[in-house]
């Protein structure tokens, strides 16, 4: 917090009568006569300065451009600097019906009984349990616990199924990487990196693509599949 | 990770090995025991025990087998009992029907794949 400044009393050079100023007063209209003055002290050299305490920051960038501008730790919401897009800092839960769009750069819970029924939903990290009739980017990861249904597709960094969870898709997910442990199915599945579908994971779909593949005994995996050579293959 | 153990120079030593470079067999094989292969076959190979398709190997047909390893080239898919491995370099087509699988990145795969019952 900052130091309080203490008023100083300072007297009108035309009438004499005393008033109160804050200490660090530049000029002021007199009380009594209106007449305008400058502070002896502000034109000196003995003008006191206040410390204020240093402000952490980190650093934030725009999901829509991309621009990289330092945010105060505890901010809540920014605006982007180069395409004035508004930046939403917290996390969020939806526990029942929610509609609009999301764009976080936090965290977005979908709870058991929730429903996310805008078109786009956007967070770093998205925690799914329930279901979601938009468009789910999870650029951190997308982590699917409980029986969960994504109407649109799906894109992040990595896809995390948790045991005993299942996820129906109706549309192109499309991973960095994915860690299957419960059971998957949607149309077309691409991930860019590896993938690993553990003991009791399943992945059915018609189209997969991926870098590198480990389905442990005891996973399953059909489909129409295909390795990546030499980089990333675009399915749109 | 308990997933396949990968074939180990001691291992590939017990087996048997056809290699060549100078010939290549016209028609289907079958191999009794562990195997490792090195030559080019244009038919279908039938392994009943474990059997690894060096970089050298070529198969137009399909390849069945316990545990498969390719290193190779395999044009018409492979079947396991058990488990496939598809090494980095390696080329295989049409399908991959296998108990548990190991596709290792820069390998050459594309087809059908069902793994699991």
């Amino acid at each position: 917090m900052a130091a309080t400044i203490s008023k100083i009393e300072v007297f009108c050079p035309e009438c004499g009568q005393g008033q109160q100023e804050y200490e660090n007063f530049i000029s002021t209209v007199c009380r009594g006569c209106g007449a305008y003055f400058k502070s002896a002290v502000a034109s000196g050299e003995k003008r006191r300065k206040v410390k204020r305490r240093a402000i952490e920051k980190r650093e934030l960038s725009c999901a829509d451009c991309g621009a990289v501008q330092e945010v105060a730790v505890e901010a809540q919401s920014s605006t982007c600097l180069s395409c004035g897009r508004h930046l939403e800092l917290g996390h969020r839960e939806i526990l029942g019906e929610h509609l609009g769009n999301i764009s976080l750069e936090g965290e977005l819970r979908i709870g058991p009984k929730g429903n996310y029924g805008g078109s786009r939903a956007r967070a770093a990290r998205i925690i799914l349990e329930g279901r979601s009739s938009g468009f789910l980017e999870a650029p951190e990861f997308l982590r699917v616990s409980g029986h969960a249904r994504i109407r649109s597709g799906a894109s992040g960094g990595r896809l995390e199924i948790c045991p005993g969870s299942r996820l129906e898709c109706g549309d192109q997910m499309e991973f960095v990487s994915a860690q299957i442990e419960g059971e998957v199915r949607c149309p077309i599945a691409h991930f860019r990196g590896p993938v690993h579908i553990g003991p009791h994971g399943s992945l059915f779909a018609d189209k997969i693509q991926f870098e590198e593949l480990t389905v442990e005994p005891g996973g399953k995996i059909r489909g129409w599949a295909e390795s990546q050579l030499g980089g990333i293959v675009s399915l749109a | 990770m308990n997933f396949v153990d990968e074939p180990d120079a001691e291992s590939e030593k017990k087996f048997p090995e056809v290699s060549s470079g100078a010939f290549s067999i016209w028609g289907d094989i079958r191999l009794k025991g562990d195997a490792v292969l090195q030559v080019k076959v244009r038919g279908n190979i039938y392994a009943e025990q474990k059997l690894i398709l060096n970089p050298a190997a070529e198969v137009s047909g399909w390849v069945k087998g316990g545990d498969i390893c390719v290193e190779g080239k395999v044009e018409g898919g492979v079947e396991a009992q058990g488990q496939v491995w598809v090494k980095k370099g390696s080329f295989l087509r049409k399908q991959c029907v296998a108990q548990s699988l190991r596709i290792e990145a820069g390998s050459d795969f594309r087809g059908e794949i069902r793994v699991g019952s």
